[in-house]
């Protein structure tokens, strides 16, 4: 069962400056566009989610947000403010953590958690705020061991807690969970999420597809094009051309009754699954709607269900269905 | 505060990311050092002794002479073995097994006598254009003593022939007081016979003082000699007989006075009145090491600097964290005087402990001003780090940045004025050793320590200036390298 926070217009009431703007930005590197007409826009205080293949543009996209990188075309904004315009202070509103580690791997994780916060210009004391940030991604134990001696989750962690030392309004996280183990990806998720909570907003890439259900809302990127931006539900709905439900007949079910089956109203299209003639795949506008109604019409027609659920397929299926869709 | 919150973050990560590299700071630093000191302490402040072989006929005079030859070289030449076979010995020569041949001419005596120099030969197998020189210096001063010897030699012949002279002058000069007595007496027959003596014993001094005379250094004896046998004549005259003995006694006075003097001097002063001598009068002189010492400090300050500032800005091009740079509200003169404060202390910690190690440690001079050897090493120190963000500058990797700190070590060791002073330097190609930081600092901790003399303002104002250039050449830099990656 997958979990996955609420929409945050589910959550609050939509904001009128949205926190991360881009438009029509394209990115021209080496005689090839990494990024085209790109279109989005991160309300404050939700988790956008970038996904999308390596190579595809996530990581420009990123470096023309925290104004690394010019566009060559179009409006970026954070903040407000187009980030080559950036004064410092706005800058120390803004959380970054790097596709790569970047911190030195002779200090310890303390010591690089401590430059960090000073060229934030945090000044002293700040333990109390180095400790905080260091229990919450859990390495305030080995706050002394140097970052060579740690392990790839370990640096990971560390490069979160140096993104969120200096509590910045928008972070920008470049596959925060690229090489973690699946547990690990877990609890950085629930991290973020507790950022987000907290009033934070979180632009998140990533090549782990299954992370788009901890977003609140996703844009998928493919070959430098946005093909999606959606809720992950809408991503879903957008991927198949509605909701799914998987129906278990306890018989084999005949080519009759699939067709009249095809022909009620709430289904949208039906699909055998498997070889027993038992299984079937159905696209529906709304799952919950429909399962009562296809129940009572199997009834009716004395056709015994051994189940009927809605199926959620994995964002891994979501994903190659919407990138072969957009390259078809 | 902030920006200084931000420019002090560089101070501490750089002094960690050091300390936790000893091998980085034994490698810069210790390194460099005991090779400088091996080359200070193990250099010679003579020439080496080259193993000779003699070649020489079988002669005794000439043996005597190879001999020695080889007595006034010592130290200089160490005899393998004297050998009659020149071609035999060119070929010991040419096998690697003596250093250095010295053939005496055959016959030389005849060939002086025959008014011609009799050639001495040297021969030697030396590749290295120094050596060889100094083998043909070496050579002019070894003919030139042999010269002197034999010179020397005859002249104290000159002195055991003088001492038989010196009594002829004396007895001519009791026969002349005989004659005098005799004349006075009126025994003109005995007068006769006492001058005619006088006559004689004056001639055989007239042939023989004379040369002796002129050897011993007085200009009038040789005339006073030749006129003996005028005086002799001109006291034949019974009237003048007075003054012409009087003036004859005169001669004979001084003949045995130049004679007496010449053989009371020694052959050596002698044949070389004179000899050199220098004087120093910048203090005391100094070892070898004492005066490369000092400059060792300036060529591994700037060496640290350069490699610590060059290395550090590419890496962190390389790992990424100037992109960390770029997203935080980090300003170029903050990172740039950070890691100059950062880098400026570790500098200043690694010169103070060699100089330290050097002045009471081995006892290197210093002569002069605490506060104006400081004043230099602060100026090499801040010219140096400009220089290192220069290098990052240029150096899209860690090891390109190396190369160039090699290579810029390479050109402060030969053309700063480290090993060879750049007055030896032809003028078209001296100037390039100027373009160095390094070349000024050298001159001036030179000064400061070795003559104990105030660095020269017109070279402190250069070098003060080149830290301002590559400062604001590093500012340019690393701007360039947050803007643009």
């Amino acid at each position: 069962m997958q979990t996955h926070a609420p929409s945050s217009s589910e959550r609050r009431p939509p904001r009128p400056a949205p926190a991360i703007l881009a438009r029509g930005v394209r990115q021209r590197l080496g005689g090839t566009d990494v990024v085209n007409g790109l279109d989005i826009e991160v309300s404050p205080g939700t988790i956008f989610g970038f996904i999308g293949p390596s190579g595809s543009g996530k990581t420009t996209t990123i470096r023309m947000l925290t104004g690394i990188q010019q566009p060559t075309e179009g409006r970026v904004e954070v903040l407000g403010k187009p980030p080559a315009a950036f004064s410092t202070k706005d800058r120390a509103r803004i959380g970054y953590l790097p596709q790569l580690s970047v911190l030195f791997p002779e200090l310890s994780l303390w010591q690089n958690l401590s430059f960090v916060a000073s060229i934030y210009g945090m000044g002293w004391p700040r333990r109390r705020r180095l400790r905080r940030v260091l229990e919450l991604v859990e390495l305030w134990d080995d706050r002394r061991k140097r970052l060579r001696d740690a392990s790839g989750g370990m640096q990971r962690r560390l490069a979160l807690a140096a993104a969120l030392v200096h509590d910045p309004e928008v972070m920008f996280l470049d596959e925060p969970t690229a090489g973690v183990d699946p547990m690990l990806r877990r609890k950085f998720w629930e991290r973020l999420e507790a950022l987000r909570d907290e009033g934070r907003t979180l632009f998140v890439t990533t090549q782990y597809v299954g992370e788009a259900a901890f977003c609140d809302v996703v844009g998928v990127i493919s070959d430098g094009w946005l093909v999606a931006l959606d809720t992950p539900d809408g991503l879903r709905r957008r991927a198949f051309g509605g909701q799914l439900l998987d129906i278990r007949t306890v018989g084999p079910l005949d080519e009759a009754t699939m067709a009249q089956l095809f022909r009620l109203e709430p289904v949208l299209r039906c699909d055998r699954v498997g070889a027993d003639r038992q299984q079937l795949r159905v696209v529906v506008e709304r799952a919950a709607e429909a399962i009562p109604r296809i129940a009572d019409w199997f009834d009716d027609r004395g056709v015994p269900l051994e189940s009927i659920r809605e199926d959620q397929p994995p964002f891994d299926d979501v994903f190659v269905a919407l990138v072969q869709g957009s390259r078809s | 505060m902030r920006w200084l919150v931000r420019t002090l973050a560089f101070p501490t990560k750089e002094a960690v990311e050091v300390l936790r590299q000893p091998r980085l700071l034994l490698v810069l630093v210790i390194g460099p050092f005991l090779i400088l000191l091996v080359f200070g302490a193990g250099l010679r402040d003579t020439d080496p002794a080259l193993s000779t072989l003699f070649v020489a006929p079988d002669d005794p005079d000439l043996a005597e002479q190879a001999r020695q030859f080889a007595d006034a070289q010592e130290g200089r030449l160490v005899v393998d073995d004297v050998v009659e076979d020149e071609d035999a010995a060119l070929q010991r020569l040419r096998d690697g097994e003596v250093q250095l041949v010295v053939a005496f001419p055959p016959e030389s005596e005849e060939t002086v006598r025959g008014d011609e120099q009799a050639v001495l030969r040297l021969f030697h197998a030396q590749v290295d254009p120094v050596e060889a020189q100094a083998i043909e210096l070496y050579m002019e001063a070894a003919v030139s003593e042999l010269n002197q010897q034999v010179v020397a030699n005859v002249v104290a012949e000159g002195q055991t022939e003088g001492a038989d002279v010196e009594a002829r002058v004396q007895a001519a000069r009791a026969q002349l007081d005989t004659t005098r007595a005799a004349v006075r007496e009126g025994d003109d027959e005995r007068a006769s016979v006492e001058l005619s003596q006088l006559r004689a014993d004056t001639a055989a001094l007239a042939l023989a003082a004379g040369p002796l005379a002129a050897v011993a250094g007085h200009d009038a004896a040789p005339g006073r000699a030749g006129r003996l046998n005028e005086r002799v004549d001109g006291i034949s005259d019974p009237e003048g007989f007075e003054a012409e003995a009087d003036r004859l006694d005169t001669d004979l006075a001084a003949i045995e006075s130049s004679l007496e003097e010449f053989r009371s001097l020694s052959p050596e002063v002698l044949v070389a009145p004179f000899r050199g001598e220098t004087v120093q009068v910048a203090g005391e002189s100094l070892e070898l090491s004492d005066f490369y010492a000092p400059a060792v400090v300036v060529v591994l300050l700037q060496h640290l600097l350069v490699t610590l500032v060059g290395l550090s800005v590419v890496r962190e091009t390389e790992l990424g964290t100037s992109e960390l740079y770029r997203v935080a509200p980090l300003r170029v003169g903050e990172l740039v005087v950070g890691k100059y404060l950062a880098f400026g202390a570790i500098g200043a910690l690694v010169t103070a402990a060699l100089v330290a190690a050097l002045v009471f440690g081995l006892g290197v001079p210093m002569r002069g001003d605490w506060l104006q050897l400081v004043t230099v090493l602060v100026a090499v120190l801040l010219a140096s780090a400009g220089l290192g963000f220069c290098v990052a500058g240029v150096s899209r990797t860690d090891s390109q940045a190396v190369q160039y700190t090699m290579l810029l070590l390479l050109a402060t060791i030969f053309l700063s004025g480290f090993v060879l002073s750049l007055d030896r330097f032809i003028p078209q190609f001296g100037w390039i050793g100027w373009l160095l930081p390094t070349t000024y600092g050298v001159e001036m901790i030179r000064q400061v320590m070795l003559r104990g003399v105030a660095p020269s303002p017109i070279l402190l104002g250069i070098l003060v200036g080149y830290a301002v250039l590559l400062g604001a050449l590093g500012w340019l830099s690393a701007r360039w390298r947050l803007l643009r990656g």
